[in-house]
């Protein structure tokens, strides 16, 4: 067996133990999939003290909609579905903010990353990683579905709740603008 | 996840090498294991620190805020224009122990007193921004109250309606530094 195959055989083993109240089965999930969640939000927040509590609020939310999970994606795939709600409903509350008050858990200053042991030992390529924070949300959050975490054009469109053509037409924007910042 | 990644950019090539896989600072299992035993929608408890700090810190700068307004100004002039109190104040709905408590509401609704007596001394265009600013704050906070009231646990939005009650406060201790004192009994 593959070990993706040998990973989706081992959640969904966890994921019925979960839907039965077994909270240890619950955790290995946790622990399995909690960095990638974490990458996501980090990723979509801008914020690594937002990200983590959006961490929290997708799995408590996953535990809460397990009998919603037909398996027809995959359980990854399903709990990144939970997480980018719960990052996109930030990013709408942070959105009505008057312009010029900032947030307690405002987006992290992208050029202060290279100071955050956490960025530093995730090896994170930090140029380009600041150059995708400061992409316009609609932006970023394509080039980090479909390009960083590799989901197609419809996925990642479903995710968002977006056409497939306007994730396309920002991925070209988002193209152009981090090449322009990176020159 | 299916994709063709033959035609990709060196720049695509470059964001598709980011690593997709960057665990949390800190163990969160804890944290989210507390909330699972709780129904759908139930508040965390204990509360978290950051949910209550801010909450303290706003109500403490609330009061000392009022304060300082009551002993500069008085209680304003019972004449004085009523344009810019037209909408009840918000009122936080999810949850008794994240209720603004009496002496928060007390502390705003004496900032909001003097409100109408600093506007008048600003121009036209500068009171029509503070106006606005203010009828912002407040649709936001009437739309994340809505939005707890379908997911009161929602440590996110939880954190959105305090951090907005933050920005009332700083447009009106904004407003309390830029405007004029007004001529007391002492200055003449």
């Amino acid at each position: 067996m593959a070990p993706d195959a040998q990973a989706s055989g081992d959640d969904e083993a966890l994921v019925a133990a979960a839907r039965a109240g077994n909270v240890g089965a619950f955790e290995a999930l946790y622990r399995r999939h909690a960095g990638r969640v974490h990458a996501l939000c980090w990723r979509m927040t801008g914020s690594r003290a937002t990200a983590e509590d959006c961490v929290q609020e997708t799995f408590v939310q996953a535990w809460q909609k397990l009998d919603g999970f037909e398996g027809r994606s995959g359980f990854p795939t399903w709990l990144h579905r939970v997480a980018v709600n719960v990052a996109l409903g930030w990013q709408r509350a942070e959105s009505r903010r008057p312009s010029g008050h900032e947030a307690p858990q405002a987006a992290d200053d992208p050029d202060r990353w290279g100071a955050d042991p956490l960025a530093v030992d995730a090896g994170l390529d930090l140029e380009l990683e600041r150059a995708v924070a400061k992409l316009p949300a609609g932006a970023r959050n394509v080039v980090i579905l479909h390009l960083v975490h590799g989901y197609s054009h419809e996925e990642t469109a479903a995710m968002l709740g977006i056409a497939p053509g306007t994730s396309k037409a920002q991925l070209h924007r988002a193209r152009q603008l981090l090449e322009e910042a990176l020159r | 996840m299916t994709q063709d990644n033959k035609h990709d950019t060196p720049l695509e090539q470059r964001l598709r090498r980011l690593p997709t896989d960057v665990p949390p600072g800190r163990d969160l299992w804890p944290s989210i294991e507390a909330r699972l035993g709780q129904p759908a929608g139930a508040r965390p408890a204990p509360p978290r620190r950051w949910v209550a700090r801010p909450l303290l810190a706003l109500a403490a700068s609330l009061a000392i805020a009022a304060v300082l307004v009551l002993m500069l100004f008085g209680r304003h002039a019972p004449d004085a224009p009523q344009t810019a109190q037209q909408q009840p104040a918000p009122v936080s709905q999810f949850g008794p122990a994240y209720q603004l408590d009496g002496g928060y509401q007390a502390a705003r609704a004496g900032l909001l007193d003097d409100l109408e007596q600093q506007l008048a001394h600003l121009d036209p265009a500068a009171r029509a921004a503070v106006l606005e600013n203010l009828e912002t704050i407040r649709r936001a906070v009437t739309e994340i109250n809505a939005a707890l009231g379908d997911d009161p646990a929602n440590v996110l939005l939880q954190n959105q309606l305090l951090a907005t009650y933050q920005d009332e406060l700083s447009v009106l201790a904004n407003l309390q530094r830029v405007t004029p004192r007004p001529p007391t009994r002492n200055d003449i």
